[in-house]
């Protein structure tokens, strides 16, 4: 018999099924104890136990032997393998075996020479021995914690020494009078042992479920089952001891113990057999698996790689495009516009205007290509983040709009910036395009408004641009940084629908992300991130307390959301 | 045995079937992280250690039909409490952390109710349990030397008043959040929570005996199928339901 499956193979390995043979084994051995306890106290209420102390003492003997042979193949199990859990059970029930033993011995001298104190010393036996099975198994999991499928050779013996102390305590504390029986003033329902040993159990068995990866374990599994079938040893069968005959009690103390030990046994050679040929089964899974694996991720890198190609072939086709497309335009417009101031005497006036329409249609087209291609070179051109002065941007940017700040007479304005990491023309361009944007959808009853600020946020930067201008309805949030989409007419608004599309391509080419809040009537505040360079940040400006209680109670009702 | 008696089972092993669906049920439920899933688990256990507990009630009508042994009866009372000491500490660890959004009491939890089930295993022997008590609706242990009335409560309020406050808190959490189903289930699971609790506890201390009993079996019923109406609404219940409360995200257009 071996406890085969390792701690370490099984935490590497997706959780094994029960077997059937597991969960018949377990199922008619839970049904077996529990109906053999039920008998039990029938048996015992009706005084049909009344036997003599050597029974019981031969049933331990088997006991014993069971313990010690499980303990015994668990230890084997460990030299082999070198498994942490094997190595938890192996102790624990060989020690068990050790107290089981002796208790039988001293059974057997009191038989032989009618030394009544020593049945005294044999029940405190019993309570070392409840104790040191889920002490043991506590220990082993403090010591020699298996989560990383890291052994340690050194907890290990830590383990060893600590089990051994264990022992050694509950043998002289049996001896010693200081430590009370079992039997306490005629009847032992109050049993010590069966109070906080139920306790320790309750603990063993929430620690162990926990431990997923030990849990997954054909030893895991015994082990649950064992501290179950203990803790219904505990409480169950702890007030058979209430019963007048105390030999019959412990015949049937002895019976449960010896009942448990072989259904958990069973159940480790079933789930160790059957362990084997599914681990033979999933290596040969692992394998197919893997091949399978291997052919999808090399097809997906073949798809990703002519994804790519065909995207560099398409934005260099859009940029070639517009920018081929800019010279036939300009001549296009130039001589409609020649014909124009040449020729308007000899038109009528019908003449004239579809004249007017065919420049303007010209300049227009004129207009889109230029945004065009600037909106292709974005993705085109390489990237070259480097530590960039928001502050600087923001000046180049206003120098380059200046006219149109003059015009509109705006006044725009920012806090001091911090530094980003960011291509610097791009942020340039960024800012350019807002603040155009900002003075173009100006409220004609006030001079436009802008201002920029910027505050750290975790590790990236925030920036925020506010303006006074006309707002936007939130109906229009999902088209408004979309490519062409305008959501006014150009001969009201003049404007390509791009300059918002090439904000969010730069934000998203430095990992970042744009959106907007807005009031209808009142303005427009653009916010977007970019990564810090953490040491060239200003220091995060700390919460202010409502603040903090708001996102405290947000974060409460959001667990409330999923937990009610 | 008198029909109450089988009514009673009943009644017992039916709010057991309820309370171990619902346990069942929040099992399966999905969550976003580690955390919450722990908490729907150490939830589910409350409700399960409840099933337990009333099938365990309802076990002691049959032991009592059967005309088992006092040994059983007391090894039965051994189970309950640890069904319900587990029970308590999953409900306890579940509210705390919807509170506060943090695990790390799970052990401390564990460890103090573990020992809690520990102190009444050894209480009941020290009370030395002489007889089986069989009323109208139930059948209980006959102790020799009771424990006193006033012990009684403080115990009992060192186990449950924990449960009690965060009960009370979570009647608190309902004010916060929007009409949703979310805070139907809230108050429900609440007021159940908290009927249980009255049922359970505070009937048999302060009311009237016949009266308490037909309760305790009542009461826990009733909380469990309202709880599990509103975990799993049937249609009509359902159309009547307010919407969710929607997922807050910012108005992201990238």
């Amino acid at each position: 018999m071996s406890v085969a499956t390792a701690a370490g193979h099984a935490a590497a390995q997706p959780r094994a099924r029960h077997s059937p043979s597991f969960a018949l084994a377990y199922g008619v051995g839970g049904v077996a104890v529990l109906a053999l306890i039920l008998l039990g106290h029938v048996a015992l209420d009706r005084g049909w136990l009344d036997v003599g102390a050597s029974v019981p003492a031969v049933v331990r003997s088997f006991s014993a032997a069971v313990f010690l042979a499980i303990g015994l193949s668990s230890l084997a199990g460990y030299a082999g393998r070198g498994a942490a859990s094997n190595l938890i059970l192996g102790v624990a029930f060989t020690g068990t075996a050790l107290i089981l033993a002796v208790r039988l011995v001293l059974h057997v001298v009191a038989f032989v020479t009618g030394d009544g104190s020593l049945y005294e010393i044999t029940a405190r036996l019993s309570f070392s021995q409840h104790t040191y099975l889920p002490l043991t198994i506590l220990l082993g999991l403090a010591f020699v914690p298996p989560r990383d499928g890291q052994e340690r050779p050194r907890a290990h013996r830590g383990f060893l020494l600590a089990s051994a102390g264990l022992v050694l305590l509950g043998t002289v504390g049996a001896l010693s009078p200081a430590f009370p029986g079992s039997i306490v003033e005629g009847t032992v329902v109050a049993r010590p042992s069966a109070s906080w040993v139920v306790s320790a159990y309750l603990v063993l068995l929430a620690l162990i479920w926990r431990r997923a990866d030990l849990s997954a374990t054909v030893a895991g599994r015994w082990l649950v089952f064992a501290l179950f079938v203990g803790f219904l040893n505990q409480t169950l069968v702890a007030p058979f001891w209430h019963a007048a005959s105390t030999s019959g009690a412990a015949l049937l103390d002895a019976l449960v113990t010896l009942l448990m030990v072989l259904v958990a046994g069973a159940g480790v050679v079933l789930e160790a057999r059957h362990g084997a040929l599914e681990q033979a089964a999933a290596l040969a899974r692992a394998r197919v698996e893997a091949a399978e694996r291997a052919r999808i991720e090399e097809a997906l890198a073949r798809e990703a790689a002519r994804l790519r190609v065909a995207n560099e072939e398409l934005a260099q086709y859009a940029y070639l495009a517009s920018h081929d497309l800019q010279e036939p335009l300009r001549m296009v417009t130039n001589y409609l516009q020649l014909i124009e101031r040449r020729y308007a005497d000899v038109l009528d006036d019908d003449g004239r205007q579809f004249m007017h329409f065919a420049v303007d249609g010209a300049v227009r087209m004129k207009r889109l290509t230029n945004d065009l291609l600037l909106y292709s070179s974005v993705s085109t051109k390489a990237l070259v983040p480097a530590l960039t002065s928001a502050g600087a941007a923001f000046e180049a940017a206003r120098k380059n709009l200046e006219l149109a700040i003059v015009e509109s007479g705006a006044e725009v304005t920012s806090d001091p910036l911090p530094t980003v990491w960011m291509d610097e023309g791009q942020l340039v361009q960024l800012l350019q395009n807002l603040i155009a944007n900002a003075l173009k959808f100006r409220r004609q009853e006030e001079p436009p408004r802008v201002h920029l600020s910027a505050e750290q946020d975790g590790d990236v930067v925030r920036f925020s641009l506010r303006d006074n201008g006309i707002g936007i309805d939130s109906k229009y949030a999902d088209r408004v940084f979309g490519v062409f989409q305008r959501l006014h007419r150009s001969d009201v608004i003049p404007g390509s629908g791009i300059g918002l599309a090439l904000c969010r391509k730069i934000v998203q080419r430095h990992g970042g992300r744009i959106w907007f809040d807005s009031v209808v009537g009142e303005g427009t505040t653009f916010s977007w991130t970019v990564p810090a360079e953490p040491v060239s940040l200003a220091p995060a400006r700390p919460e202010p307390e409502d603040a903090e209680l708001e996102r405290r109670v947000s974060s409460l009702i959001e667990r409330a959301r999923e937990l009610i | 045995v008198a029909a109450t008696l089988w009514v009673a089972l009943l009644i017992a092993w039916s709010t057991a079937t309820l309370f171990l669906v619902l346990g069942l049920g929040l099992l399966r439920r999905p969550a976003t992280s580690e955390g919450p899933r722990l908490a729907n688990v150490l939830f589910a256990v409350w409700w399960i250690g409840l099933a337990a507990s009333n099938a365990i009630t309802g076990m002691r009508i049959l032991l009592v039909a059967l005309d088992m042994p006092l040994t059983l009866f007391v090894g039965l009372q051994f189970i309950n409490a640890a069904a319900v000491t587990m029970g308590l500490a999953g409900l306890l660890y579940y509210l705390l952390f919807l509170f506060t959004g943090r695990s790390f009491l799970l052990w401390p939890l564990v460890v103090f109710y573990a020992l809690f089930c520990g102190w009444i295993i050894r209480s009941t022997g020290t009370w030395r349990p002489v007889g089986v008590e069989v009323s109208a609706t139930g059948a209980a242990l006959l102790y020799e030397h009771p424990i006193d009335g006033t012990f009684r409560l403080l115990a009992l309020l060192a186990l449950v008043g924990p449960q009690l406050v965060a009960v009370a808190a979570l009647f608190a959490l309902a004010t916060r959040l929007p009409p949703s189903a979310s805070r139907v289930r809230l108050l429900t699971v609440a007021g159940a929570i908290a009927l249980w609790f009255g049922a359970v506890f505070a009937l048999p201390v302060t009311g009237d005996a016949t009266v308490a009993q037909v309760a305790r079996l009542l009461v826990p019923l009733v909380a469990g199928a309202l709880v599990l109406a509103v975990h799993y609404p049937p249609s009509w219940l359902r159309e009547r339901l307010p919407p969710e409360i929607p997922v807050s995200a910012p108005r992201e257009a990238a």
